[in-house]
């Protein structure tokens, strides 16, 4: 493992997690308002560079810390009072722009908040900004409209997406808190890259109702933080049936924080060591089994597995994805030389998907999720490389260099993510180390609604490492 | 002889008849109309009369297992059953399949002390119109053999009518169990989709398959419902949810029932010009029965015909691609003219379908805020010639389509006849998963209306003995 | 849909390997308009804007 500085001590309320904040609330060491303006502050000094930020809400941020500041004085305050929090910009918002990332929206103004958004407002969350993604949530890492998004590890390098301003603002410090959304891997790959923790919970976990969709039966929207604690707080809040999203599931018995500090000893993980290890450059492939070699240290037992025709898993992903995005996004089909680069080529191909290729793809989803299974039995969790390859250089048509050869970004990107969208299984990433300075991660994939194995496995892994406490070197200047 | 299961069930606990009576009865029609009406692919008469035998032991025992006990019923043959091979009536399906025994509603049927026949004819793969190049029998009409007796549930269709066995199962993806109940002048119900499990059936649309009986009256085809409903999970579309008691629902009254009525009549280019007397009348006998009937006018009722008939067309190719580039001529010409129009479907043309099937729904639910049930002619016309079918033509004249789209229970019943004297249909349409109202419906319908209980001339002689 | 149906539909069976006879081809040439027009109707229809469709999916097969 290379060396940064670890991060320096500070008391910026900035640097604290969304679960330290609610401690230094109750202890009435910090309130709402001081972690608002740390967050201002840290959006002011970052975000030129890297732009993370499509809107900033800073009034009514202050506003509601206001608010948040007297129900904490006043003892009335709800799971998330005064913690700041970002959305990705296609999550609808009552009366603030809802722009998709995209020109075609850049005005558009929601009259009904997200079921996700109204529940974090309702928890007391105090949301500080819309955020940048790519187009459509598809689009490229070139956001024609608004910029490319800057990573904090490295200004020259992607932040990866398309939840790409989520990413970047979590690493700089801006939000301890924020919403991504997860198609192909949307929420995993920016954490991935920017060194935080995400999880795209089982399919129907978190209510779809007012974020923008893309691919029905792939899209998942989900909780991204600098911690496992964290994601299991925020994934609390806004988990649930909504009766306007046909998909969601029942509530669970027990609440995801509850899995955090439970004893792992014992429990098994299973380890694909075929295709979703394969491709991989060769010193993330050497950091990965280090940070395995780390879970294993914390009493877990790691089992190899086969899952021998997952590489046609992502090919059925894909068929699905330009099928049920061509159906959304038929309207803007015809201006797509307008559209960014990745969308648009999506897009481009969305028609010659017939309608069989479709339903095959459908048809084979059962037997990906069958030999999932089949290869989990016996064990609590899955384990593979969150990512294959170091976060690209930001360019039109980016590429991921993995060691010998360079493949299309998203072809390394997507390769251990889109499986699991689509199984629909949970799937949390977490940072594990560092390569050339740039952050590397682990993905533990569960059981359909079993996120709290992931959780007590994640929250071992973050007791027994400090890889999730390290921040970019941009943060010590 | 007796036409219903409902009369025949009462007579076999009276003693006035026996099950290998009625069976026989059944097969001595087949022996004499079979081969002008062709309604079966393969009988079953030495295990069928041996079931009877059985039937009629356990009924002399006191044995009761209910109101199928000892009745013989026919079996589409594209459901598997234990007597051994499914055909699809298809060159095509690998003879394999349907080996593993009787699909889930067949052995629902069979525990319920029913004696089955015999499989029967079927538009290939249930889908498309019939190629007489291929060795199947061509099914035809008892009302008019030189007329066609409606699809894919021919041979379930026309058998009934016939007198062959008392019901049967069809099955129904954009209307082939009411297409050949109103056709041939009998009863048949495709429940709400998930109702009924169609595990042991080859597919056709998935998400539009239903299974669900054909027989006589509304009170047979709640009796074999009552049977045949109920979750298994080897059908993932298959609901989990209580199964109404559908028997003791038919009081014969509809008093505080509201009932909607779209005629439908500019919806088809094919309406015959006595469609609207024949089904005023009808509507009429409802009023009689105690309910409200108000006009509604069901929305977009283009787009979720052609809602289903685009989903059934992907979904068929989705299946049947690999053998249709191999095997194109081992297919009939009208089952591969009507699944090769799922190559011409995009993936966003299906999935748009699919999103229109889910607005359609909710605008429908809100016509059912206002009323129980929906009632519309089946089809616009009585059933065409042989020699003049196109799938087409078909499609253009049933009402049944939107109903697949939607997933609404709705049953045929007989209603009268054109002035050709071919029979005509009257569609009821329930709430999901309110089969108990449909039924309930047509049975008080039925109990004042006698179109049901009529007999073709060819096997009148026959049934009267 | 403008597209010559002459063009598309020998395409698009070429393009799924299937082999109809000429006058089988003739027959989808002469009904696809009709049908394109249909489906052209289904992208038109309002309330299926932001409606989601009816593929069920779960999770757990």
């Amino acid at each position: 493992m290379t060396g940064t500085l670890p991060a320096p001590a500070t008391t910026d309320l900035a640097d604290l997690t969304a679960t330290e904040l609610l401690a230094a609330f109750a202890a009435g060491t910090a309130t709402p308002s001081q972690a608002v303006e740390a967050c201002l502050a840290r959006v002011a000094a970052t975000d030129e560079v890297h732009n993370a930020v499509l809107l900033l809400l800073a009034d009514r941020a202050r506003a509601a810390a206001a608010e948040s500041d007297a129900r904490w004085a006043a003892g009335t305050a709800r799971p998330l009072e005064g913690v700041p929090y970002g959305l990705k910009d296609i999550v609808a918002t009552a009366g603030i722009t809802t722009t998709g990332g995209s020109s075609l929206f850049s005005d558009f103004v929601p009259t009904e908040d997200a079921a996700l958004a109204a529940r974090l407002a309702d928890a007391g969350g105090v949301l500080l900004a819309k955020l940048s993604t790519f187009e459509f949530a598809c689009g490229g890492a070139v956001n024609r409209t608004f910029g490319p998004t800057r990573n904090p590890w490295d200004p020259q390098r992607t932040t990866g997406g398309s939840s790409s301003g989520s990413g970047a603002a979590l690493a700089l410090g801006q939000v301890p808190l924020a919403i991504g959304t997860d198609t192909g891997g949307s929420i995993r790959i920016p954490a991935a890259f920017c060194g935080l923790t995400g999880i795209k919970a089982t399919h129907g976990r978190v209510p779809r109702h007012g974020v923008m969709g893309l691919s029905w039966t792939m899209d998942h929207a989900g909780p991204m933080a600098r911690s496992v604690a964290d994601c299991a707080l925020m994934l609390d809040v806004i988990a649930g049936p909504d009766p306007r999203d046909p998909t969601t599931l029942p509530l669970e018995a027990e609440p995801f924080t509850a899995a955090l500090g439970r004893d792992v000893t014992g429990m098994r993980v299973a380890r694909p060591r075929g295709f979703l290890e394969g491709g991989m450059h060769p010193a993330v492939a050497a950091a990965h089994e280090a940070a395995l070699a780390e879970l294993a240290a914390t009493g877990v037992e790691i089992v190899d597995v086969e899952l021998p025709t997952f590489d046609l898993a992502a090919v059925a992903s894909w068929w699905i994805i330009y099928a049920e995005m061509l159906s959304l996004h038929e309207a803007h089909a015809d201006r797509i030389e307008d559209r960014d680069e990745m969308g648009a080529s999506l897009l481009g191909a969305a028609p010659f998907v017939s309608a069989a290729d479709y339903l095959r793809a459908l048809r084979l989803r059962p037997r990906f999720q069958r030999e999932l299974a089949d290869a989990m039995a016996g064990c609590d969790a899955l384990v593979t490389p969150a990512m294959t390859s170091l976060p690209p250089l930001i360019a039109p048509q980016m590429v991921s260099d993995l060691g010998d050869h360079e493949v299309p970004w998203l072809e390394a990107a997507c390769r251990t993510s889109v499986p699991f969208n689509l199984t629909g299984s949970p799937a949390m990433v977490l940072p594990s180390g560092l390569v050339e300075g740039m952050p590397v991660s682990l993905q533990l994939v569960g059981r359909p609604r079993d996120e709290a194995s992931l959780f007590a496995l994640g929250a071992a892994y973050q007791a027994a490492t400090d890889h999730h406490m390290r921040r970019p070197p941009v943060l010590a200047r | 002889m007796y036409l219903s299961i409902t009369d025949a069930a009462a007579a076999l606990r009276s003693g006035e008849t026996t099950s290998v009576a009625l069976t026989e009865a059944g097969y001595a029609v087949a022996d004499a109309h079979d081969e002008a009406l062709g309604v079966y692919l393969r009988r079953f008469d030495e295990t069928a009369l041996a079931a009877a035998a059985k039937a009629d032991e356990e009924l002399a025992a006191g044995v009761d297992k209910g109101p199928l006990h000892g009745i013989p019923l026919g079996i589409k043959d594209i459901i598997a059953t234990d007597e051994g091979e499914t055909t699809a009536q298809s060159l095509v399906l690998d003879r394999e399949w349907g080996t593993m025994g009787d699909a889930p509603v067949v052995a629902r049927l069979r525990a319920a002390g029913a004696v089955i026949t015999g499989k029967l004819t079927t538009m290939e793969y249930a889908i498309g119109i019939p190629d007489v190049e291929k060795p199947f029998p061509v099914p035809r009409n008892p009302w008019n053999t030189d007329h066609y007796p409606g699809g894919s549930s021919s041979g379930t269709g026309n058998g009934v009518a016939a007198g062959m066995f008392l019901g049967g199962l069809g099955t129904d993806t954009g209307g082939s169990i009411r297409y050949p109940a109103t056709s041939c002048g009998i009863t048949g119900l495709k429940q709400t989709f998930g109702r009924v499990p169609k595990f042991g059936c080859v597919p056709l649309g998935y998400s539009y398959d239903h299974i669900g009986p054909m027989a006589r009256t509304a009170a047979d085809c709640a009796a074999m419902l009552a049977v045949i409903a109920g979750h298994d999970a080897r059908d993932a579309c298959s609901v989990d949810r209580p199964v109404d008691d559908y028997v003791s629902g038919l009081t014969g009254s509809l008093e505080g029932m509201r009932i909607g009525v779209d005629p439908l009549l500019a919806a088809s280019e094919l309406t015959v010009p006595e469609l609207e007397e024949v089904l005023a009348a009808a509507t009429a006998e409802l009023t009689a029965a105690g309910a409200t009937v108000v006009p509604v006018e069901l929305p977009l009722y283009k787009e979720l015909t052609t809602a289903t008939m685009v989903g059934m067309a992907a979904e068929s190719y989705a299946y049947h691609r690999g053998d249709l580039q191999s095997r194109w001529a081992d297919y009939g010409s009208g089952t591969r003219m009507a699944v090769s129009i799922g190559a011409l479907v995009s993936g966003g043309d299906h999935v748009q379908a699919q999103r229109v099937r889910r607005a359609g729904q909710k605008m429908v639910a809100e016509l059912f805020a206002d009323v129980d049930l929906i009632v519309t002619p089946t089809s616009a016309c009585g059933a065409p010639e042989i020699e003049k079918l196109t799938f087409d033509a078909i499609i253009g004249a049933l009402h049944t389509p939107y109903w697949n789209a939607l997933g609404n229970p709705a049953m045929s019943v007989p209603m009268g006849y054109t002035r050709d004297g071919l029979p005509l249909g009257l569609q009821i349409v329930g709430r999901p998963f309110d089969e108990a109202a449909v039924l309930a419906a047509g049975h008080a319908y039925q109990l004042r209306t006698d179109w049901h209980t009529h007999v073709p001339a060819m096997v009148s002689d026959l049934l009267a003995a | 849909m403008s597209a010559d149906p002459t063009v598309v539909v020998p395409a698009l069976l070429t393009a799924a390997g299937l082999a109809p006879s000429a006058e089988e081809v003739a027959v989808m040439i002469a009904e696809y308009p009709a049908r394109a027009q249909a489906i052209e109707a289904l992208w038109a229809v309002e309330a299926a804007r932001y409606e989601e469709p009816c593929v069920v999916f779960r999770a757990e097969p």
